[in-house]
């Protein structure tokens, strides 16, 4: 009966884990295709940049992205919008900034980053 | 003793299948702070028990502190204390529990949308024997897992096996992997995202219902089955979380009964 049990309970856990592999989409971390896209290390002084983010899930992961953003020098302050996952960051335009930085903070924040356009 | 029938057996793999998860009260998840950031979490546990006729009140304190490493990797820190008040009353046991320091690894990640997520990790760890006389189990108890997190929109599921060897334990243990046994635990849960229904973005705190549910399986051949439904608020910065435990069924022959618990907690992100 025991190892019955135990049976279950693993063939359970793995037939999850396999679903949830085998259910999963790929995508491809593209720009956005908008004129004012960038090369990841083109330094800009830009006002204001708009990054697209996947995988935010919660508003605790929303502030997440606030904090670690904030580790990037020209990065004022910054916004996240969850519905549509928008992260909308307040610069320096003094400061030059490349779409490298942005991207690496999201990485470090455990997020997907998917494409970034600055406004001057 | 609650006997396992076929019907809780059931029941268990109905509620390892079913389902999305965040992050809920008492169960693990493929989650972690970014790398550099601190959470704090400080969760008290009531738990009471039955051994052999005799009625065990334990309190708990959990402190833990995760560190990320890097953007897939944390360190954890759990530092329990622990009151145990029992009916005999010739031996309460107040002061620390073996403390456990474990590595979770986000070896796999996929994003398919603004909201959702999809993660696996692996949970390598070891309980210390920090605790003092009759609450240690005096072993270095190394433990693997691994740990599964799917969050699609209102919906959560989380997953996790874990296996912990004891190269020690406690005589006449109370808690299921405190005896010089080894232990098998199989933990779902399940979140429901209350409030807000859709995010917008002004969204700044989330409410959610839970069901927890775990299953301790001892290489002595003792298996208990537990559930969990909870409360959480979570809000930018900080984590409340409510859950009472109930026991669903058991067959139990070396440890202590639960009759049922509740857990409160605090998590803060810094």
């Amino acid at each position: 009966m025991l190892f019955k049990s135990t049976a279950v309970i693993t063939l359970t856990a793995a037939t999850l884990t396999l679903g949830a592999c085998g259910s999963t989409q790929t995508r491809t971390d593209s720009p956005s295709g908008s004129t004012n896209a960038m090369t990841s290390d083109e330094s800009v002084y830009a006002s204001q940049a708009t990054m697209r983010v996947d995988g935010l899930g919660c508003p605790m992961c929303a502030e997440s992205i606030s904090l670690v953003l904030g580790s990037v020098e020209a990065v004022e302050s910054s916004h996240v919008d969850l519905s549509n996952g928008i992260v909308t960051v307040d610069l320096n335009p003094r400061v030059a900034v490349t779409s490298r930085q942005l991207r690496s903070a999201i990485d470090d924040g455990g997020f997907t980053f998917r494409s970034v356009e600055f406004t001057k | 003793m609650r006997r396992l029938t076929p019907v809780a057996i059931c029941a268990i793999a109905l509620c390892s299948t079913k389902g999305f998860a965040q992050e809920s009260a008492l169960s693990l998840a493929a989650t972690q702070p970014a790398k550099g950031r601190i959470t704090w979490r400080e969760q008290a546990r009531f738990e009471r028990y039955e051994l052999n006729g005799e009625q065990i009140d334990q309190f708990t304190i959990d402190t833990r502190l995760t560190y990320g490493l890097r953007k897939d990797v944390a360190l954890t820190l759990n530092v329990p204390t622990i009151l145990r008040d029992r009916e005999n009353g010739i031996a309460d046991q107040d002061g620390l529990g073996d403390s456990t320091l474990s590595l979770k690894w986000r070896f796999w990640q996929n994003d398919p949308a603004p909201i959702d997520t999809n993660r696996l990790a692996l949970l390598a760890g070891v309980r210390l024997p920090t605790g003092t006389d009759g609450l240690s189990s005096d072993g270095w108890d190394p433990m693997l897992g691994l740990i599964f997190t799917r969050v699609a929109d209102r919906h959560g599921i989380n997953a996790a096996l874990t296996y912990q060897v004891s190269t020690d334990g406690l005589a006449g243990p109370i808690v299921a992997g405190t005896g010089s046994d080894d232990l098998l635990t199989l933990e779902t849960s399940y979140l429901y995202r209350l409030a807000p229904g859709a995010y917008t973005s002004e969204t700044a705190a989330s409410w959610y219902l839970t069901i927890e549910s775990f299953v301790d399986y001892e290489t002595n051949g003792d298996i208990a089955w537990r559930v969990a439904p909870g409360l959480l608020y979570e809000a930018k910065r900080f984590t409340l979380e409510f859950s009472p435990v109930l026991p669903i069924a058991d067959d139990i022959d070396h440890r202590g009964e639960l009759d049922w618990g509740l857990a409160l907690g605090l998590r803060v992100l810094f």
